[in-house]
């Protein structure tokens, strides 16, 4: 198989499956349940307010329904989607659906607020249709970036609601959730984002791995393989390199390593009772080969259960809405 | 002809000797059951320790000769 293909999706606050969904938060600062959020489907809405002498707490970071930012920034990333050193992909496709206080400004390109994939140091205006669509031109179809956009399609409680699809190729080496907040203060924003790239078939490392903490300080892992959000799109150039990096760095966590040569799966701290279906049908190995027996089940299911948190499997029956 | 006496008895207070214990049958190692895959090329045939399903594919367990345990995709 010449490429694989990868599909995320990541939420903040919102949820694909629900048609009209009504998260919102308040930030009107007279307002007697100021700093609250409503209505989360999944995940939590970012909240940002940098006044820690007047708001040492918000409410919803009291009550574990935001994520509260204490600094002001123009161009914030939100989290990692992919970052391979040395090896390419393709984005292919993003949708995105976010709610804010505020709306897009001037005119499309404006991004205020909405959360889109960036290639490194926010180069996103490839992304984007000409300027010259205004905020009275909605929805906005751009055929020659096949990109569109609904604005307040539906209504939410406080604030309001836009919509973004895209599709196409891009060739990056890494990609981030980025939104443009533009200096604003006292604002906040919940999203919703389905992102799908290819990338050459390459064996694969298959840990889930928080970006910054497990990811970033190793150079040596960094080499060996990449880094992608769902844990398991994570080419490398040999398996022999990625299994002898990952006993070193990470020997008393659960791993797997795909050689897409022999189409082997190697387990480690793991046996197949952990292995997911989903990710065998998306590999499909031929054989599974167990490096090592789980010595502790804790270790094992925690791999599990953080693949499939982050490869939440739309039900068949969802699919299409 | 002549006809075989019974045993006689021993003398008192001995005790009688225990009957001898039937013979213990070796032991043998359970049956593995054999199932033919495709490896490296060709089909070779396999003892088995069990099988697993994942998915629409269905593997076999055995261990293989670099020595680690194997779960190889098998026919149905």
């Amino acid at each position: 198989m010449p490429f694989n293909t990868s599909s995320v999706r990541i939420r903040y606050g919102l949820g694909i499956i629900q048609k009209t969904p009504n998260t919102y938060c308040v930030n009107n600062t007279s307002a007697s349940d100021y700093g609250n959020c409503y209505n989360l489907i999944v995940g939590k809405p970012i909240f940002v307010q940098a006044d820690t002498t007047t708001y040492p707490t918000l409410p919803c970071e009291s009550n574990n329904s935001c994520i509260r930012y204490t600094n002001i920034i123009y161009e914030r990333i939100i989290d990692t989607i992919f970052n391979y050193t040395g090896k390419q992909a393709i984005i292919q496709f993003f949708r995105t659906r976010s709610h804010s206080p505020i709306g897009f400004i001037d005119n499309v390109a404006g991004l205020r607020f909405v959360p889109i994939p960036a290639v490194a140091e926010s180069e996103f205006a490839w992304f984007l249709p000409a300027v010259h669509y205004e905020l009275s031109s909605w929805p906005v179809y751009d055929p020659v970036s096949n990109f569109k956009a609904y604005f307040n399609p539906y209504t939410i409680p406080s604030g309001n609601v836009a919509i973004l699809s895209w599709s196409g190729s891009y060739f990056t080496t890494s990609a981030y959730i980025l939104t443009f907040e533009n200096g604003a203060n006292n604002i906040w924003y919940a999203f919703e984002m389905r992102v799908s790239w290819a990338y050459e078939s390459s064996p694969l490392a298959i840990i889930p791995l928080d970006y910054d903490r497990d990811y970033m300080p190793y150079q040596e892992l960094r080499n060996a393989f990449g880094y992608a959000y769902t844990g398991v799109d994570q080419p490398g150039w040999n398996a022999d390199d990625i299994i002898r990096v990952l006993k070193e760095l990470f020997p008393n966590r659960a791993w797997a390593v795909f050689d897409d040569r022999q189409y082997v799966l190697y387990l480690y701290n793991l046996t197949p009772d952990y292995v997911p279906d989903w990710l065998v049908e998306k590999l499909t190995p031929t054989s599974m080969k167990v490096l090592k027996p789980p010595a502790n089940a804790a270790v094992a299911k925690a791999w599990l259960d953080a693949l499939n948190e982050r490869n939440a499997q739309i039900p068949t029956s969802a699919v299409g809405i | 002809m002549s006809v075989k006496k019974p045993d006689a008895p021993g003398p008192p207070g001995a005790s009688r000797q225990p009957p001898p214990a039937p013979p213990v049958p070796p032991q043998t190692p359970p049956i593995k059951k054999k199932v033919r895959i495709r490896k490296d090329g060709k089909w070779t045939d396999v003892d088995i320790d069990g099988e697993v399903r994942k998915g629409r594919f269905k593997y076999v367990k055995f261990i293989d000769d670099d020595g680690l345990e194997t779960y190889w995709i098998s026919p149905e």
